[in-house]
């Protein structure tokens, strides 16, 4: 197995080129900085150089990619042009722990309530709970993200003053002096992320189980007088997984990479709307920073998925 | 008995979340100290004190009506990259927002678009010498003060030219050749008029006189920022590290403004504390002579505007200014809590025509698109409802002067109102006949079908692009929206490299199809003179394909003009090459709609005086900080 | 686990032997019985009977209302329902009645082709990658895991302004970048029914890989295909109104009902009828997709069910 790691690691090597790559000549062919002097009516040459020696407009797409893979490399990230010419390194781990800050309990919640409301919804198949738990839970399909989070704020920020608050952390920052501060400032934003991304886990999860709880060897199982609870732990749950471990997969490398309806509706200061602007102030060295984040991350969560997949079924083999 | 069993699961599970999200903050907690160090030293009691304010909606009531105190919190959208507005990677309004709380200029704009002296005592004197040169002399007001204590004297505009200037490649007759060596101050506006200055004769701490070598319309434009001399850098180079975060070895650098920089926690917010060295406002909008009432400002960044109303609508911010929307006049206008306060700012929507098209190089089918345009309903439909009377009912008429400033003339009356029969009439005399479906067509030429595109995001505008979509279809245009979000529209529509070349060589070189209609926003100012280039042959401002050499010549001279009424006349007479087909043929390639204007909401409940300003370059919502007071 | 391989006979053969056997017949009843056990479900059908209705008044409604959908009256802009105008109107006076309409007809065909387009995708690859280990599953694989990490939002916005947006062109954008998750799961599920003792039963008796794959695995792989069919479709619907937020929507005056209701969301507090309405087709549409989804899942798949 370790080595099965290993090799995959290594041959995530070419997936991380390929994507950084595309990345990065999307960001470069789409956003041209010169394109924000395009009105300016009286602006001079030195502008323009500016610009050109600033963003290295001088060279080639796929130059500029090759140097900018050097130096990162080298352990040289760049500047972030689109912030002060800042060192990306700074803003990169800065705004990384808002996002985590922000994922991690929208995760947990979602992984649980997910996995709660689906065993629940399979157990009661065509019962009231299920239609409830699925209705509910489609309900937050039908939302877009921005509309239930607007609704939160005006439902808890507004009609209910003092609750929660459209920008909780308003003026002490995102310093979260508090856990009471933390709670109040994460409770909506990550209501939000639950709420829309609980019906995949809920109807995955019921789907699974039911599956699994028709299987014949569950029905011998029963047949040869294993408990009901028993059946439902150790047969039901571990072959329920294997959908479900790569559902959590998912779930966690989009919740980790950012959130960008969430965060900007919330003003959250992490990786989700920094990443639009950057990408479209063709800010290379910014977006490549956490465009690469985000490949890691996904590569890394396939990673574990399919060795979770070794774990809960012994037949399947890494070779 | 599996449904009992089940609940308690649940009832645990959601237990067990709730100390998850709990252990959660400890983590964050830990973390979140770390992220402190790197912002600034704001006081904790300074903190916990806007905390305060913040979390009860109406603010700590021990403020004494009119007194002074509190801070304000602006919502706004935008976050600047730095603070360097002459940086070319930025130059955006938020910027010059932010500055015009805390530097001055010689000149400042009030809310009727037009110049009053700031720093200066009174109106520079113009004198024009013999051999065409003039010399201003200018009085600075007394007792001027940076908010470090040092006094603000001639020196600093003699400074503020030189700083700008210097390391920059010259021409022998000493003007500043573009694109200037690495040692120049950034300066995204261009040297025009800089370059024209041939030295600042310093008479004593308040008396100065600016030498140019011709006349130049704009001048009071120049110094509409002096920098500090002590602070600011002792070079190019320094001030192009220091502007950034506003701030020198020493620390922030000082203000001349109502208010001193204080500290910015990226994506988050920027704080600003009162200057209380400050001299007073000498705008004609200003009511307050004095420092200002507010303790400072706080400006929280929040991205989405839905969002803005909110934190307005619930107490935690007390002014935001948005994008004009309709949302904002349904949501706050009915309610009496909020107050919603608008200007007619020097920002102009239009609709501007690519002459190089098939259809529209005939200038009778870009008359039939003035006249199946109808702005009375555009302005009745959607702007006067959020602005009332501020904008005129029949539109804007006219590129170069705004509908607010003295010397402005509509020149498109006579398309003003619905005329879809003079629309059509038109079309017919240039050969274009009714398809059948209501749109016409030419046995060569082909459909009626023209794109308009514009920066896609923006719902007002928007919701204007359908507006006259409807219009024209009813006077036999079919209108085909092609809209591309956000600034990548400019570059990849009439900015593209294939689009300038097709209007620099009048359609022999590059790709003259890229587009047809553009509708964007221009900013205009006090001085119109900047808004000629975009009719001259081959300009980067010039898309649309515009021609003409008697305009191209008189755009030369309008900037040189020294008598006032003249140089308004020749302005006017600019705008006719462009809104008319009265001059030349060559003519009406733009359809100016309205201004844009700027649009405040704020907590009356809150403020009981707000002085808020247009969003010209160098005015902003915090243009009269010094008159926002809580109630 | 260990039970399973405990009692190999009982868990694996046969099922293999069942079908083989029961091939003959099942051709010829399998349609009826599924249709039987369909018809058992009365939410199915309610949902079945719901999106006939809604599609009916989405394509015949317009010939009924007065107003068309892209009548510009600025008088009457932005009021709320009323007998003239029974979902109110927008911010050009255009009638939401008449907008919902047209909006329901783009939404629907959107929902239905993004969803079916990309599952198919899906299941092709992900069956293809599970099955042949290789170059195959290596290539898809790379292939995705690309995908996968590419922001989509990115990936969207080039392909949107590249391809223009048109209701067609827009599904198949959306399809291109839904089907991840449909293969991803279509291959954990071959890679585990794979090693399944019935299926190398089959292989071991010389049964060619097409034969294997559309006998043995897909009908195995059917319940959780209709889950994400049903899923994709709230989705598709979503993401398009997502795209139109981002101005690479249906261009104007054409609209959808996620545009509708990114329309209406900023008076969300004080007109809540410009989004509750749109909102309230869309559920109903996901909903009833859902019920039919989850009827067809038990139909096809005669051993999930029972109680």
């Amino acid at each position: 197995m370790f080595i099965f790691a290993v090799r995959r690691i290594v041959t995530a090597i070419p997936v991380l080129l390929v994507a950084t790559f595309i990345t990065f000549w999307a960001t470069s062919a789409v956003s041209n900085p010169l394109d924000r002097l395009a009105t300016c009516q009286t602006c001079s040459q030195q502008a323009y150089d500016r610009l050109i020696d600033l963003y290295d407009l001088d060279q080639p797409i796929p130059q500029r990619y090759v140097s900018w893979i050097g130096d990162f490399v080298t352990g040289d990230m760049g500047q972030a042009t689109s912030q002060g010419e800042r060192p990306v390194s700074e803003i990169f781990w800065e705004r990384g722990l808002n996002t985590i800050l922000l994922a991690a309990p929208a995760f947990v919640l979602l992984t649980i309530v997910g996995a709660v409301t689906g065993v629940y919804s399979a157990l009661r198949q065509y019962k009231f709970g299920d239609y409830a738990v699925t209705s509910v839970s489609y309900l937050g399909l039908a939302m877009p993200t921005f509309f239930f989070g607007l609704l939160l704020q005006v439902v808890f920020a507004i009609w209910i003053p003092q609750w929660f608050g459209v920008k909780p952390f308003w003026s002490s920052g995102m310093h979260l002096e508090s856990p009471y501060q933390y709670l109040r400032s994460v409770t909506l934003p990550v209501l939000t992320l639950m709420f829309v991304l609980l019906a995949g886990d809920s109807r995955f999860i019921r789907a699974a189980v039911l599956d699994i709880k028709s299987a014949d060897y569950i029905r011998t199982a029963r047949a040869k007088g294993v408990s009901n609870r028993k059946v439902i732990t150790k047969h039901l749950f571990r072959n329920a997984m294997i959908p479900i471990v790569t559902l959590w997969s998912l779930n966690a490398a989009a919740l980790f990479s950012g959130s960008i309806i969430t965060e900007t509706i919330f003003s959250w200061p992490g990786y989700g709307r920094l990443f639009l602007d950057a990408a479209f102030q063709g800010d290379v060295d910014l977006t490549m920073a956490i465009a690469l984040a985000i490949t890691v991350l996904v590569v890394l969560m396939n990673l574990l998925a399919d060795l979770m997949y070794g774990v809960l079924d012994p037949r399947i083999r890494y070779d | 008995m599996r449904e009992s069993k089940l609940l308690k699961l649940l009832a645990m599970l959601f237990a067990f979340t709730l100390v998850a999200a709990a252990c959660g903050s400890d983590d964050g907690d830990a973390a979140g100290d770390e992220d402190t160090t790197e912002a600034t030293d704001a006081p904790a009691e300074e903190e916990e004190a806007m905390e305060e304010t913040t979390t009860t909606a109406p603010p700590a009531p021990d403020v004494e009506e009119g007194s002074s105190g509190g801070t304000l919190i602006w919502a706004h959208e935008q976050e600047p990259p730095d603070m360097h507005l002459d940086d070319p990677n930025n130059g955006l309004s938020i910027t010059s927002w932010l500055r015009s709380a805390l530097i001055e200029g010689l000149y400042g704009i009030s809310g009727a678009t037009e110049y009053y002296p700031e720093l200066l005592a009174e109106e520079g004197v113009v004198t024009e010498n013999e051999d065409g040169s003039v010399s201003i002399s200018m009085v600075l007001r007394d007792g001027l003060m940076w908010s470090d204590g040092t006094p603000l004297t001639a020196n600093d505009v003699s400074y503020t030219y030189d700083i700008i200037t210097e390391g920059c490649d010259r021409e022998d007759d000493g003007s500043i050749v573009d694109g200037g060596s690495e040692g120049c101050v950034y300066f995204t506006g261009g040297y025009t008029g800089t370059e024209l200055i041939t030295s600042i004769e310093v008479a004593s701490d308040t008396e100065f006189t600016i030498n140019m070598a011709s006349f130049f319309a704009g001048w009071k434009a120049l110094f509409s920022e002096v920098y500090a001399a002590h602070a600011y850098g002792a070079n190019a180079d320094e001030v192009n590290a220091n502007l950034p975060e506003w701030s020198n070895a020493d620390g922030v650098l000082p203000s001349s403004g109502p208010m001193i920089f204080e500290s910015w926690d990226r994506g988050v917010q920027m704080n600003m504390v009162r200057n209380d060295a400050y001299h007073g406002s000498n705008s004609p909008d200003a009511v307050n002579p004095g420092v200002a009432f507010v303790d400072g400002v706080q400006v929280n960044f929040v991205a989405d505007t839905d969002t803005q109303i909110n934190s307005l609508k619930s107490g935690e911010a007390h002014i935001i200014m948005t994008q004009p929307q309709l949302a904002f006049g349904e949501r706050l206008s009915t309610d009496e809590n909020f107050t919603v306060a608008s200007s007619a700012g020097p920002v102009y929507e239009h609709w501007g025509l690519n002459v190089l098209n098939v259809h529209l190089s005939d200038p009778l089918v870009r008359e039939a698109l003035a006249y199946g345009i109808d702005k009375t309903e555009v302005m009745a439909g959607l702007y006067t409802p959020l602005f009332g009377d501020s904008l005129p009912a029949e539109g804007l008429g006219n590129t170069f002067w705004m509908s607010n400033q003295s010397a402005y003339v509509d020149h498109q009356k006579m398309y003003e109102g619905p005329q879809s029969d003079a629309a059509k009439a038109n079309l017919e005399a240039a050969g274009y006949a009714d398809s059948g479906d209501g749109i016409y067509e030419h046995p060569e030429k082909g459909r009626l079908t023209l794109r308009v595109g514009t920066t896609g995001g923006n719902a007002l505008r928007e919701l204007q692009q359908q507006l006259i979509q409807a219009q024209l279809a009813a006077s036999g245009f079919e209108i085909v929206i092609d809209n591309v979000d956000g600034g990548a529209y400019f570059g990849e529509r009439p900015f593209s490299e294939e689009a300038l070349a097709a209007a620099a060589s009048g359609g022999a070189e590059g790709d003259p199809t890229v587009w047809d209609i553009t509708q964007f926003a221009w900013v205009g100012g006090p001085w119109p003179g900047g808004s000629a280039p975009k009719g001259i042959t081959g300009n980067g401002n010039n898309p649309y394909g515009h021609s003409n050499a008697d305009y191209d010549v008189r755009a030369g001279e309008c900037d040189g003009i020294v008598d006032d009424a003249a140089r308004a006349d020749c302005y006017n007479e600019l705008d006719r090459y462009t809104t008319t087909l009265e001059i030349a043929d060559t003519g009406l390639f733009m359809i100016p709609l309205t201004q844009k204007p700027s649009y405040y909401g704020y907590l009356s409940s809150v403020l009981q005086g707000a002085g808020v300003a247009p969003d010209a370059q160098g005015a902003g919502p915090l243009a009269n900080v010094v008159d926002f007071q809580f109630s | 686990m260990t039970d399973v391989i405990e009692n190999p006979i009982v868990a694996g053969a046969s099922p293999s032997i069942e079908e083989s056997q029961g091939l003959a017949e099942k051709s010829e009843s399998v349609g009826r019985q599924a249709w039987e056990r369909f018809r058992r479900h009365r939410l199915a059908i309610i949902g079945t009977v719901v999106l006939i209705v809604l599609a009916a008044a989405f394509w015949i409604g317009p010939f009924f209302v007065s107003y068309g959908y892209e009548e510009v009256n600025i008088i009457d802009r932005a009021q709320g329902p009323s007998w003239d105008h029974p979902f109110g109107t927008d911010d050009l006076g255009r009638d939401l009645l008449a907008r919902a309409l047209r909006g329901g007809q783009f939404s629907l065909r959107i929902a239905i082709f993004t969803a079916v387009l990309a599952t198919s995708i899906g299941l092709v690859m992900g069956a293809i990658s599970g099955y042949f280990a290789g170059v195959a599953d290596g290539a898809i694989n790379f292939v995705i895991n690309v995908l996968l990490t590419l922001p989509a939002l990115v990936l969207l916005a080039l392909l949107g302004r590249e391809f223009g947006a048109r209701p067609n062109t827009m599904a198949v954008i959306i399809a291109l970048i839904s089907w991840l998750r449909a293969a991803r799961l279509v291959r954990g599920q071959v890679l585990s029914l794979k090693e399944m003792e019935y299926v190398q039963a089959a292989r071991a008796a010389g049964a060619g890989p097409f034969r294997i794959i559309r006998t043995h695995l897909v009908p195995n792989l059917v319940g959780i295909l209709l889950v994400e069919v049903t899923l994709l479709a709230g989705t598709a619907i979503i993401l398009e109104s997502t795209l139109s937020f981002l101005s690479l929507g249906v261009q104007p005056p054409d609209t959808t009902l996620g545009t509708l209701i990114a329309e209406g969301k900023s008076t969300l507090d004080v007109r809540p009828s410009r989004v509750l309405i749109p909102g309230g087709l869309v559920t109903a549409i996901i909903l009833s997709i859902n019920f039919i989804g989850d009827a067809m899942r038990d139909a096809v798949d005669p051993k999930s069910g029972i109680e």
